[in-house]
C-alpha cells in the first residue's frame, strides 16, 4: 500500500518532465522517490597498478660524462615496452623495457632519448605485479635501470616503437623523426617532451641541448661488412635499430646492415632469422632481414618489399655504411612499394603472419609523387581504401590502375589509417581492416561513435587460454570527418581488443575503456600468463592529475577473467527496455539506441548520452544512480 | 505481494511515459532542420565556389566583379562557419579560413610545411595589384580555388554523417558568439577586403535564424528571456547595417552593449530550456568556462585547463606552498636566485631590464622576462613555445646553466633539509611521509601559485562588464582603434590579449615582426635571434626564423620594456614601430614576416590614444605581495640560512 502509493506521486512528479514538447530534454533534477527496474554493475574484474613513473622514480645510471654512477629522475615520454620472458626458473615474469620517445640532455642518463629497464614478479597471492629488485653484473643496484647507451653505441633519440624477437625475446628499440642535419642535434634544451629546443644555441655546448657531442662518429662494430671504423656525421648515428640487453640494460648494437630510417617498429620472427621493419614515413618502406645464421643479426640480407617483385621482395646492398644510410632513396629507386606512415608490428602465433599499422595523413598532397619519380611503386590495398571511402572523383569505370595513380597525385585523403597483413606464405600485403567511419556508403557510420577506428598506431597479440586477441591502440592524427564524435575538442585515443576468431571489421572491435580519458596508450604488451596487459600512458596533456600527469607505465590486470564478458554480450531482446552492465568496460549496454540520462542519488542530472545504445559508467563512484531514456523509460542502477 | 504491485506500477508508468513520449517524437527535432538548413547552404557554398571557377576561365577577367564574387562567397561561408568550425575546426583552418601563412603539417613525423589554403589565402590575390595583368596571378588564384573546391567537397559529402544535439548547436552559437567578438568583428579574417562589418552582420543573422528554432520552446519558459534575446538580435544587427565604415564602427559598444550580453543571455536559455552542458558528456578539462555569462569575466576562461592541476586537487595550501618556494632561492644552485629574482612582483612579475642577469652575473640570459600575471592561459611557454605546460616550463630554468644551474635532485634534498617544508608539503598533500618532497610535487605546487596570478578586473574590464559607467574619452577611443583600425586585436585577442587563439584559447601564436637588435632611429639591424626556429624540434622550419610568442597587453604600464630582447623602453617607440608595419618600415626585411608590412598610418593623437587604451589595462595591484620569510633549517649556523626573500638577483 505504502508503495503504491509512493509510486503514484512519483508518477505525479515525473509526469510534468514529460510535457517538455518536440525536443528531447532531461530535466536538471528528478526525483527519486520512486521504485524502479534495478540492475547491478559490479566491480571490474580488472585492476590497475601503476608501475614506473617518468619524472619520478629514480632510475640507476653508469658513469656518463665524467659523472659518477649513481642515480637520476626517470626520463618521460614512454613509448615501446619490451618483454623478455625470464626462463631461468626464478619464477619472475620477466624484464620490461621502456622506451623514451624524447631528445633531452641529461649529465647521468645521456643525451637523446633512451630505455629504462626493469624486472617484474607475479604475487600469486593476489596477481598484483611486483618490481624484483636486481644487482646487475656492473654493480648496479636497485628498481629502475638506465639503459647506457652513450658508452657503447652512441645516443638514442626519439625511441619509439620497437621489436620484441618473437624467438627468445631479445629487444630492439627504434629511432623515430628522422634526422637530416647535425643542427637538429645541437643547439637544443630538451623538456619532459619532445622539444630540443635552444636557450640559446650556447656556444660552450652547456647544459640544456639535446644532444650535446655533435662531432663525427667513428662506427665500432663487429657488423659484417664496411662498417667498422668508417666515420659518419653524428645526426647519421640516429635512426637505427638497436638492440639492448634489458638483463644488464646495455645496449648491444646499432643494426647498420638494417638500413637508416624512420623507424617506428619491426618484427623478428620465430625462426630466429627473419627481420621485418616498419619505417613512418609518407612515402615510407617496408622491409625485411634475414640473418644467414639463426639468432646472429649481424650478418644476412636485406629487403625491401615491391608488390610486383618476384617473391614480393627486392634486395637492398647491406655491406657498406654508405648504402644503408641511403636505404630508402636505393629502395625506391628500385622500385619499392610504398607506405603512407607504417607503425608498430606484431606476428601472430594463430596464423603465421604479421599484421602491421599505417597510421595515414591527412594533408597527403603529391608526396607519393616524388617516390614515383624515384620508381617507387603504390601498393594494391590502396584501391580498396578508396573505394570504401567513395571519394567523388571515383567512377564505376576506373581502373585499378587509374585509382592508384589518383592515390599517387594525392587526390586520396587516407584519414583513416588500416591494419595491414603480410602473409609470409605468399609474399602479399593486404589490408586486414580499414579505419572508419567513412562517408555515405560506409556501413559502420551507423555505429559511430560505438564503433570507430581512426589512425591505429600500436599494435600487439595477447592469447589467453586458447584464444588470441590482438591490441589496437590509436594515435589520432586529425579529428575531422568523424574521427572524433561531434563537438568533441580532444583527440581521444583508444584501445580496441580484437577477437581473430571473429571478422575483422570495426563493428567487431571492443573498446578497452579502462585507460585514463585522454591519455594516449602506447606500447600494450600481454603477460605470458594472459592476466596482464602492461601498457604506457604517453602525452602527458595537461589534463591529468598526479600520476596521470607524467608519463607512467601501468599493469592492466585480470584479463584471463575479463575477456569473456568482454566478447561474450548477451542478446538483448528487442522489445521493452533491457539493460546489460559490462563491468570490464564499465558500461551499461541498452537494447536500443537513443537518448539517456543519468542522475545521482539524490535526483541531479550528471551525464547525458545522446543517440547511443551505451551508456560509459567510467569514472563514477559506487552508489546509486538513475537513468531515464528519452521514451521515459527509467532503471536504477547500483555501481559496485 | 509487494514486488508485484511495484513491478505493476513501475510497468504502468513507463507506459504512461512511453505515450506521452511517443506523442511528442512525432514533432520533428529542431536540430533536424538547424542541419538541413546547413547542408543547404554548405552546397550552396560549394556551387558558388564552382561558378567562382567559371568566371575565372574567362579569358579576360574584372578584378571588381572577382572581389563582389568573392565577398559572396565569404558571406556565404559565414552561414555556415557556426557549425562548420564547431564540427571541423581543423579541416576549416588548413583549408578553407585559415590565416594567409604558411603552416606546418599536424601529427605527422616529418617536418612538413604547407601553403596557406582557403578563402584568406584567395582573398590576397583577389585584391592583389597585378590579378588582371599577371596570368601567372590568376592561374594561382585559379589552382587555390580548384583546391578549395575539392575539400568543400569532401567537407559536403560528409554531412549525411552528422548528428546533432542541441547542446551541440547551444554550444556553436556560443563559440560564435565569441568568434563574432575576437574575430569577425576585429577585421582578422578580412584583411583585405574590409568587410568585416558586413560578415558579422550575417553571422549575426544566422545565429538568429538558428535561435528562432527554440524561441517557442523558450517563450514557454521564460518569455522574459526570449524577448531580450531577441532585442538584442535585432538592436545588433542594426547597428552593424547602420555603420558602413570599418574604421569608423564603435566595436566597444557593440561588443559591451550587443554582443557579450548577447553571449551570456543565450547561455541563459540553454540552463533554461534544461540543454545540458559539455561537462555532462565528457570528462575532459575545457579551456572555456562554457557556463560564464561574459567573455570579461573573471572565469571565462578554465585556468585548469592549462596545467596538470585539477580543480579538485588545488588547494590554497598548495598555492601558498609554491608562493613561497617562488619568493626562496633554494630553488638555485648558489641559494641566491629565486624565481622572484626575475619574476618581481612590484613590476607584475617582471624585472624591468632588457634582459636579466645570468647566473653569478655573467651576462645575461638569453630573453626578456615576461609577466606571470595571465600568464598560465596559453598551451606553450617562453618566447620561442618550447614548453608546453606550466610544469615542464619551471624544469628549463632549473637546468640551464644561466638561470638555476641545479637539478631537481639537488633541490629536492636541499629543501628536504629544512623540517617547515617537509611538513608543508606534508599539509599540503595530506600525508605524513618522511620524504613527501617531489619533483612533480614542487612543480605542481608552483604551478598553483603562478596560475593564481590571474586579473581581470582593469578600468576596462570593469566597463565591460557594466560595473563602471564610463572610460575616458582617450580611453575609449584607444580601444576602439585597438579593435579596429589599428588591427591590434587581431593578434592580441581578447579578453587575455595575448596570442592565445580564440575561441577556444587552446593555440597559442608567435609572429614574425622583424625586431631590431636597437632602437635607435632609422635603418635598423635585426635581432639574430631565431626563436621558435630553436624552439621545438618538431618546429624547425624556416618559417619559424625570427618568430616570438605573442604575450599579453596587459599590464603593459609595468613591463618595460618590451619586445622578447628589452629593445623598446617605452610604448610610444613599440607603436611607432608597429606603425611602421614593423620590421619592414625600418629596413629589416624578412621574407616570413607575418605582422602586415603595411603602415598603418596612425596619427599621433590615436597613438597617445592607444596607449591610454593599453594603460588602462592595468591590474596586478593585489598580487604585489611576498612571503616575510623563507622557512630555516634548524641548525642555526647552516649555510642555508643565508637565505633571502626573493633572492640577491
Amino acid at each position: 500500500m505504502k508503495n503504491s502509493l509512493l509510486i503514484l506521486v512519483a508518477m505525479l512528479l515525473i509526469s510534468p518532465m514529460a510535457k517538455v514538447t518536440a525536443q528531447i530534454k532531461f530535466d536538471p533534477t528528478i526525483s527519486v522517490e520512486w521504485a524502479a527496474q534495478s540492475v547491478t554493475l559490479p566491480k571490474s574484474p580488472l585492476t590497475m597498478q601503476v608501475l614506473f613513473v617518468g619524472g619520478h622514480h629514480l632510475v640507476q645510471t653508469l658513469d656518463q660524462n665524467g659523472m659518477p654512477n649513481g642515480t637520476a629522475v626517470a626520463k618521460q615520454w614512454h613509448d615501446f615496452i619490451g618483454l623478455t620472458k625470464d626462463n631461468s626458473g626464478s619464477g619472475d615474469i620477466g624484464w620490461l623495457s621502456v622506451n623514451h620517445e624524447m631528445v633531452w640532455n641529461d649529465d647521468k642518463i645521456g643525451d637523446g632519448g633512451g630505455m629504462t629497464t626493469f624486472k617484474i614478479r607475479r604475487d600469486p597471492t593476489n596477481d598484483t605485479l611486483i618490481i624484483v629488485p636486481q644487482t646487475l653484473p656492473d654493480g648496479r643496484t636497485g628498481l629502475f635501470f638506465n639503459v647506457d647507451f652513450a658508452n657503447t653505441v652512441g645516443e638514442t633519440g626519439m625511441n619509439c616503437g620497437g621489436i620484441i624477437s618473437e624467438a627468445d625475446g631479445r629487444i630492439w628499440t627504434a629511432e623515430e623523426w628522422f634526422r637530416v642535419a647535425n643542427d637538429a642535434d645541437n643547439a637544443s634544451v630538451g623538456s619532459n617532451t619532445i622539444y630540443w629546443g635552444a636557450n640559446p644555441p650556447i656556444s660552450n655546448g652547456g647544459r640544456g641541448q639535446g644532444v650535446r657531442d655533435t662531432a663525427d662518429w667513428t662506427i665500432e662494430s663487429t657488423i659484417n661488412g664496411n662498417y667498422n671504423g668508417r666515420t659518419i656525421k653524428k645526426f647519421e648515428n640516429f635512426n637505427w635499430f638497436v638492440e639492448i640487453d634489458p638483463r644488464t640494460a646495455k645496449a648491444v648494437r646499432k643494426q647498420y646492415n638494417w638500413g637508416r630510417g624512420g623507424w617506428e617498429g619491426g618484427v623478428i620472427m620465430p625462426d630466429n632469422r627473419t627481420m621485418y621493419g616498419f619505417e613512418d614515413m609518407s612515402p615510407g618502406v617496408f622491409t625485411k632481414f634475414v640473418a644467414d645464421v639463426a639468432g646472429d643479426f649481424t650478418k644476412g640480407t636485406l629487403y625491401a618489399y615491391k608488390k610486383d617483385a618476384p617473391g614480393g621482395w627486392i634486395v637492398l646492398p647491406n655491406n657498406n655504411i654508405d648504402s644503408t644510410l641511403q636505404m630508402r632513396n636505393i629502395a625506391m629507386r628500385n622500385g619499392a612499394s610504398m607506405f603512407n606512415r607504417l607503425e608498430w608490428g606484431a606476428y601472430c602465433k594463430k596464423d603465421g603472419k604479421v599484421y602491421f599499422t599505417e597510421t595515414g595523413r591527412d594533408s597527403w598532397g603529391s608526396s607519393f609523387n616524388s617516390g614515383v619519380a624515384r620508381t617507387g611503386t603504390i601498393p594494391d590495398h590502396f584501391v580498396g581504401a578508396v573505394k570504401l571511402q567513395n571519394p567523388s572523383w571515383l567512377t564505376p569505370t576506373m581502373t585499378d590502375a587509374q585509382i592508384l595513380d589518383s592515390v599517387r597525385v594525392g587526390r586520396f585523403n587516407d584519414y583513416y589509417g588500416r591494419v595491414l597483413c603480410y602473409d609470409p606464405a605468399t609474399n602479399k600485403v593486404t589490408s586486414f581492416l580499414e579505419g572508419g567511419p567513412y562517408y555515405s556508403t560506409s556501413p559502420s557510420a551507423a555505429n559511430y561513435p560505438n564503433n570507430h577506428l581512426t589512425s591505429p598506431d600500436g599494435l600487439s597479440f595477447m592469447t589467453v587460454g586458447n584464444k588470441t586477441y590482438m591490441i589496437i591502440q590509436e594515435d589520432l592524427i586529425g579529428r575531422s570527418f568523424g574521427r572524433v564524435a561531434e563537438g568533441v575538442t580532444n583527440n581521444t585515443c583508444e584501445m580496441y581488443l580484437l577477437d581473430m576468431d571473429d571478422a575483422p571489421t570495426v563493428e567487431n572491435l571492443k573498446r578497452i575503456s579502462v585507460v585514463p580519458d585522454g591519455a594516449e596508450v602506447t606500447g600494450a604488451v600481454a603477460t605470458p600468463d594472459g592476466k596482464s596487459i602492461i601498457v604506457n600512458s604517453q602525452h602527458p596533456k595537461a589534463d591529468l592529475p598526479f600520476p596521470w600527469g607524467n608519463s607512467l607505465t601501468y599493469a592492466i590486470t585480470g584479463f584471463d577473467k575479463a575477456v569473456t564478458s568482454i566478447f561474450n554480450e548477451p542478446t538483448l531482446p528487442s522489445q521493452g527496455f533491457e539493460v546489460w552492465p559490462n563491468p570490464v568496460n564499465r558500461e551499461l549496454k541498452m537494447n536500443k539506441t537513443t537518448d539517456v540520462a543519468v542522475y545521482d542519488a539524490s535526483g541531479n542530472r550528471i551525464k547525458v548520452i545522446r543517440n547511443s545504445n551505451v551508456i560509459n559508467m567510467s569514472g563514477l563512484s559506487a552508489g546509486t544512480y538513475f537513468i531515464r531514456t528519452a521514451e521515459g523509460e527509467t532503471q536504477k542502477v547500483i555501481v559496485e | 505481494m509487494k514486488k508485484l504491485s511495484l513491478l505493476l506500477s513501475s510497468f504502468a508508468l513507463i507506459c504512461i511515459s512511453m505515450l506521452l513520449f511517443s506523442f511528442n517524437n512525432s514533432t520533428p527535432k529542431k536540430t533536424d532542420s538547424i542541419l538541413a538548413n546547413y547542408r543547404k547552404n554548405s552546397e550552396h557554398f560549394l556551387q558558388l565556389l564552382k561558378e567562382f571557377q567559371l568566371e575565372l576561365q574567362k579569358p579576360t577577367i574584372v578584378q571588381s566583379t572577382i572581389q563582389n564574387q568573392f565577398k559572396t562567397i565569404r558571406l556565404q561561408y559565414k552561414k555556415i562557419e557556426f557549425l562548420a568550425e564547431y564540427l571541423e575546426p581543423d579541416f576549416i583552418k588548413d583549408y578553407v579560413n585559415g590565416p594567409p601563412l604558411p603552416h606546418l603539417e599536424r601529427n605527422f613525423a616529418q617536418l612538413s610545411e604547407l601553403e596557406p589554403e582557403g578563402l584568406q589565402a584567395i582573398e590576397e590575390i583577389v585584391y592583389s595589384d597585378d590579378l588582371e595583368t599577371s596570368a601567372e596571378t590568376k592561374n594561382e588564384l585559379s589552382n587555390k580555388v580548384a583546391k578549395l573546391i575539392t575539400k568543400v567537397d569532401e567537407f559536403v559529402r560528409f554531412q549525411p554523417n552528422i548528428r546533432l544535439s542541441d547542446r551541440n548547436i547551444f554550444e556553436a552559437m556560443q563559440l560564435q558568439m565569441i568568434r563574432i567578438m575576437t574575430l569577425t568583428i576585429t577585421g582578422f579574417d578580412t584583411p583585405a577586403s574590409s568587410n568585416s562589418l558586413v560578415e558579422t552582420n550575417i553571422s549575426l543573422q544566422t545565429i538568429q535564424d538558428v535561435f528562432i528554432q527554440y524561441s517557442s520552446e523558450l517563450q514557454k519558459v521564460n518569455p522574459k528571456l526570449k524577448g531580450e534575446i531577441e532585442k538584442l538580435l535585432t538592436t545588433s544587427i542594426i547597428q552593424l547595417q547602420k555603420n558602413k565604415n570599418p574604421d569608423e564602427f564603435d566595436r566597444v559598444r557593440f561588443i559591451r552593449d550587443f554582443a557579450d550580453p548577447l553571449y551570456g543571455k543565450l547561455v541563459d536559455a540553454q540552463e533554461q530550456l534544461h540543454i545540458e552542458f559539455v561537462y555532462e558528456t565528457t570528462p575532459f578539462k575545457q579551456s572555456l568556462n562554457y557556463k560564464s555569462r561574459s567573455i570579461f569575466s573573471e572565469n571565462f576562461l578554465n585556468k585548469y585547463y592549462f596545467t596538470s592541476l585539477t580543480e579538485a586537487e588545488n588547494s590554497s595550501q598548495k598555492e601558498r606552498l609554491g608562493e613561497l618556494l617562488f619568493f626562496d632561492p633554494i630553488l638555485s644552485k648558489n641559494n641566491e636566485r629565486a624565481c622572484a629574482s626575475c619574476h618581481r612582483p612590484e613590476l607584475a612579475f617582471t624585472d624591468g631590464l632588457p634582459k636579466s642577469a645570468a647566473m653569478n652575473f655573467e651576462g645575461t640570459v638569453q630573453r626578456n622576462s615576461p609577466t606571470l600575471v595571465n600568464a598560465v592561459y596559453s598551451d606553450k611557454f617562453f618566447y620561442d613555445l618550447r614548453a608546453d605546460v606550466l610544469e615542464s616550463q619551471l624544469e628549463h630554468v632549473v637546468i640551464s646553466e644561466k638561470e638555476f644551474d641545479t637539478s631537481f635532485e639537488e633541490i629536492i634534498n636541499k629543501i628536504s633539509s629544512i623540517d617547515e617544508y617537509r611538513k608543508l608539503f606534508n599539509v599540503a598533500y595530506g600525508g605524513n611521509e618522511t620524504e613527501p618532497i617531489t619533483k612533480s610535487r614542487i612543480q605542481e605546487v608552483l604551478s598553483s601559485y603562478v596560475a593564481s596570478l590571474t586579473s581581470f578586473n582593469s578600468e576596462f574590464d570593469k566597463y565591460m562588464r557594466k560595473e563602471t559607467p564610463k572610460l575616458s574619452t582617450s580611453v575609449y577611443k584607444g580601444a576602439n582603434l585597438f579593435l579596429g583600425k589599428a588591427g591590434c586585436a587581431t593578434c592580441h585577442f581578447l579578453p587575455v590579449f595575448n596570442g592565445s587563439v580564440p575561441p577556444m584559447y587552446r593555440e597559442m601564436e608567435s609572429e614574425v615582426l622583424g625586431i631590431p637588435l636597437t632602437a635607435q632611429k632609422g635603418k635598423q639591424t635585426l635581432d639574430p635571434d631565431l626563436g621558435r626556429y630553436l624552439g621545438p624540434l618538431k618546429e624547425r622550419s624556416k618559417i619559424y626564423k625570427h618568430s616570438f610568442k605573442t604575450v599579453t597587453v596587459r599590464n603593459v604600464n609595468a613591463t618595460s620594456p618590451y619586445m622578447h630582447n628589452g629593445v623598446y623602453n617605452s610604448l610610444e617607440e613599440v607603436m611607432e614601430f608597429y606603425n611602421n608595419g614593423g620590421g619592414a618600415g625600418i629596413g629589416i626585411h624578412l621574407e616570413n614576416q607575418t605582422l602586415p608590412t603595411e603602415k598603418l598610418e596612425l596619427t599621433k593623437a590615436e597613438i597617445k590614444d592607444i596607449i591610454a587604451f593599453m594603460n588602462s589595462l592595468t591590474d596586478y595591484s593585489k598580487l604585489n605581495k611576498q612571503p616575510k620569510g623563507v622557512p630555516l633549517h634548524s641548525e642555526n649556523a647552516n649555510s642555508l640560512n643565508k637565505r633571502v626573500v626573493g633572492g640577491k638577483y
